[in-house]
């Protein structure tokens, strides 16, 4: 548990780390470091987008599962973790 | 000739009412005399003898009736007559007919002629032609048919028919016809049962009626009922309102995706789960919605996917938290957090690591940095005249090593991306517990995984063989062996401490080797092996019953330098030598047997697994304790040493003397390697300093310098393979790579072999 929380820590103090999020499996950010609104949108949208990638990669191959979601935008690049239908959401701006 | 009178003619059939049901009845008429007899085919001797014509040759048929009447049934069809003048002549009915009746009209009387006409035309009425003329006979009421029979065609008998079969015959007389008629068949008769008034039962009819009708009145139970009208309300029409819930609909719909189905075939025990959830999802979300459209992903075990197209976000602080811890200390989500960190680092050292790849740095186009393109530029155009220099890349660090003295560095012998660091520090008084920390090139900031020792850490060395196995030699004399892949308390798979026989000194190297197997002969086994300051090289075994190890060879001081032994050491006396404190191993790369160690006292000796009194040779050439000893990699017999008398040596196996001696500052060597990628480069690091030297390009001056911080002094050295970096440990804790830029070494160059460099050295360097 400290282990997990330190290195949740560690990830937000990285050098261009904007935000980290986490999602519960019901949509609702349970963990953030962003404002409410931002936080709540980024939820939303992500997990639609991370269950449409997962059914993609699932319908090819029932047998694989997606694993991990990198959006790279001009401005930062969003990184999803989802697992068990929660979400692990880092957005970064590695350029700083 | 006789002529008998038709006594009946026509029944009443002819001039009968039409409600009449009879068919027209034709008596036949008896004619008894006149006969013809048409012969048809048949020439039966007649027995009557009345019949005038009765022909003896022509054999007839004759019926006679009681009264000998002649009622022989005529023939249907023309027969065949004998006439002799008629006989080549076919005969038509028309002529048969006609003629018949005509000549019978000639020759009788007028009632033989109306029955024989009348015969004839009922005659005719079986043949097709005549039917016409009969028929209209029948119709006509009251009128003797006979006169509506449309005269005969003239008679134009082109065949006289006075032929007769009787030849004897008068042949102009006539002969008689009798046509008969058959029955008629009536073949459907359909009374009708309405009568006009003026017909004849009228009457009886009508009276028949009102019989009738007086008698159903009359009949029992007549007034039960009675004929009667009524009429039925008809109800006007009412508006009436109601008033009902609204009927709230929810669209629901799914998609069915092939890993859906894929997923009910897998795991139908949690159906029934799953669908427990989607009702709770179903009802939660319905409360929150409020009839807004919900359109769902159905997923697999466990719960359902909404889409919800607004949310609500109320965050209840109470289910946040017991969904955050269950969420932590899932294992997936720790893996997930391992992932996302070494994502988020890389992306940060994403230039530096392509650089350390030898890669090309790629510029972010949407970038906003303007500074390091101007340098990038300016530097590549001038690549071939700059010096080679060390360009930093960034440092492995981290907050739990920070501030300890490095002391040893090594690759994982597997996955090169993993670096194995030794942190110790002795230098005060009392060692402080080590930490052995492996790093990854993933991810550069934080170790993943820390092993604390509990005495400082000397040396560390990879297994080949179980490349999750670190071996680690330390301070206080034990040996252990720690498995990586594994965290915590476990990866710790051996530790000599508890062993009788282990060293009681600081272990100075360990070092896994390949070694045959005595007792088989064949398989290549990894073995441990350590050196240590109580003059001990020693064979670690992982046996049944612990860690245990044997000793390879005791390496005993040797009083009198100057003595050179030949190869052979002294028998080993009673009086126990001091030991001499061994620095350093390593095996030969191609023979394992053979390998080499320095001394404390400044000497190098060639050993051997198999002996283990004697040493094979000895080296001497440094004045200081050799700190360090290589093969090389490419060269299987040359091997570099440095010690702490400021210079570097590279000997060949067999000769006694170094062929090339490298010295450049007046400092203590304290490490040396071989660049795992090109045979003439290796570095070497001194308290204050760190060099690399390309023998290639100059065998006098180390080819790139880098000057430690001030305050920090270099430990560790280790060279990158596949990739032209150098990582310096220090004693801030610090593992720095540098990239070394410029090298060209091995390109370009007459001088590619480092046997060639050797032989260029004029002569063999001597004391």
């Amino acid at each position: 548990m400290a282990d997990v929380d330190e290195t949740l820590k560690r990830i937000e103090s990285h050098k261009g780390v904007i935000g980290t999020i986490l999602v519960n499996g019901d949509g609702i950010p349970v963990r953030t470091t962003l404002d409410n609104s931002t936080t709540s949108q980024y939820a939303r949208l992500l997990r639609s987008f991370t269950a449409l990638a997962s059914s993609a990669v699932r319908d090819v191959d029932p047998q694989n599962d997606l694993t991990f979601v990198r959006i790279r935008s001009k401005k930062h690049e969003i990184m999803v973790a989802p697992e068990n239908n929660n979400l692990l959401i880092v957005i970064q701006n590695p350029c700083e | 000739m006789e002529k008998e009178m038709t006594p009946t003619l026509l029944s009443n059939s002819f001039t009968g009412t039409t409600n009449s049901s009879g068919s027209g009845e034709f008596k036949v008429s008896r004619r008894s005399n006149q006969k013809i007899k048409f012969a048809a085919s048949l020439n039966h001797n007649n027995n009557s003898d009345k019949s005038s014509n009765s022909v003896p040759h022509k054999k007839a048929i004759k019926v006679l009736d009681a009264q000998r009447r002649d009622v022989t049934p005529l023939a249907l069809g023309p027969t065949h007559l004998e006439d002799p003048q008629s006989k080549k002549k076919p005969l038509s009915l028309d002529d048969l007919f006609f003629n018949t009746g005509a000549n019978i009209f000639k020759s009788s009387s007028v009632a033989d002629v109306a029955s024989s006409r009348l015969f004839c035309s009922s005659f005719s009425s079986m043949s097709t032609m005549e039917s016409g003329l009969l028929s209209r006979s029948c119709k006509t009421e009251d009128s003797f048919p006979l006169q509506d029979v449309t005269p005969p065609p003239p008679v134009h008998s082109a065949v006289p028919l006075e032929r007769k079969g009787l030849p004897e015959e008068n042949p102009d007389q006539g002969f008689d016809v009798t046509l008969t008629e058959t029955d008629t068949f009536s073949l459907l008769d359909i009374s009708p049962t309405i009568i006009s008034e003026d017909a004849e039962g009228a009457e009886a009819v009508k009276q028949r009626n009102i019989h009738y009708a007086e008698f159903c009145k009359s009949r029992m139970a007549n007034d039960n009922y009675s004929e009667r009208s009524t009429q039925a309300f008809v109800g006007e029409p009412k508006t009436k309102h109601v008033q009902t819930n609204k009927n709230s609909s929810v669209n629901k719909s799914t998609t069915a995706t092939s890993w859906d189905m894929y997923d009910s075939l897998c795991k139908p025990v949690d159906a029934g789960e799953t669908q427990e959830a989607d009702q709770e999802d179903y009802f939660v979300s319905t409360k929150k919605e409020k009839d807004k459209a919900e359109g769902s992903l159905s997923g697999d075990t466990g719960s359902t996917l909404t889409f919800v197209v607004e949310m609500e976000t109320c965050v209840d602080s109470l289910t946040a938290e017991s969904d955050q811890d269950k969420i932590v200390l899932s294992e997936s989500f720790q893996n997930s957090l391992l992932v996302m960190e070494r994502v988020v680092v890389l992306n940060i050292f994403q230039p530096m690591l392509a650089a350390f790849r030898g890669l090309p740095v790629l510029k972010d186009p949407y970038s906003t940095e303007k500074k390091p393109v101007a340098m990038e530029q300016s530097t590549e155009d001038k690549d071939w005249f700059l010096t080679p220099t060390l360009e930093r890349l960034w440092a492995f660090a981290c907050p739990l090593s920070i501030g300890r003295n490095i002391t040893s560095m090594t690759w994982n012998k597997r996955n090169p991306d993993i670096l194995a660091v030794g942190y110790g520090d002795w230098s005060s008084g009392s060692p402080k517990p080590g930490l052995v920390c492996c790093w990854s090139l993933k991810n550069l900031m934080w170790s993943e995984r820390i092993f604390p020792c509990h005495s400082s850490v000397t040396c560390l060395d990879f297994s080949a063989n179980n490349p999750g196995q670190l071996a680690v030699g330390m301070y206080d004399g034990s040996v252990a062996i720690y498995n990586i892949q594994a965290k915590n308390q476990v990866a710790c798979i051996a530790n000599s401490r508890d062993t009788s026989k282990r060293h009681q000194q600081p272990v100075w190297q360990v070092i896994w080797t390949k070694q045959q197997l005595q007792l088989s002969g064949e398989e290549r086994d990894e073995v441990l092996v350590s050196v240590s300051g109580d003059g001990r090289i020693t064979k670690w075994l992982m046996l049944s019953d612990g860690f245990n190890c044997i000793d390879l060879m005791v390496v005993k001081r040797i009083q009198d330098r100057k003595e050179k032994p030949k190869g052979n050491q002294e028998k080993i006396e009673n009086v126990l030598l001091p030991v001499t404190p061994v620095l350093c191993v390593d095996f030969h790369p191609t023979d394992a047997g053979i390998y080499v160690i320095g001394t404390w006292d400044a000497r190098m000796h060639k050993c051997s697994f198999s002996n283990s009194a004697h040493f094979l040779d000895t080296y001497n050439k440094h004045f200081s304790p050799v700190t360090q000893v290589e093969w090389s990699r490419f060269y299987p017999d040359v091997f570099l040493s440095c010690s702490a008398d400021w210079t570097i040596q590279l000997w060949q196996l067999d000769t006694m003397t170094p062929k090339m001696s490298f010295t450049s500052v007046q400092s203590p060597v304290d490490s040396i390697k071989w660049s795992p990628n090109c045979s003439m480069v290796f570095a070497a690091v001194y308290r204050q300093r760190m060099e690399v030297w390309d023998l290639s390009s100059s065998i006098l001056l180390p080819t790139a310098v880098h000057h430690a911080e001030p305050g920090v002094t270099l430990g560790s050295v280790l060279l990158a393979k596949g990739s032209d970096c150098v990582l310096v440990g220090d004693s801030g804790g610090r593992v720095t790579v540098y990239k070394l830029k410029n090298f060209r070494a091995g390109k370009q160059k007459q001088v590619n072999n480092l046997d060639d460099i050797m032989q260029a050295v004029p002569g063999s360097l001597n004391d």
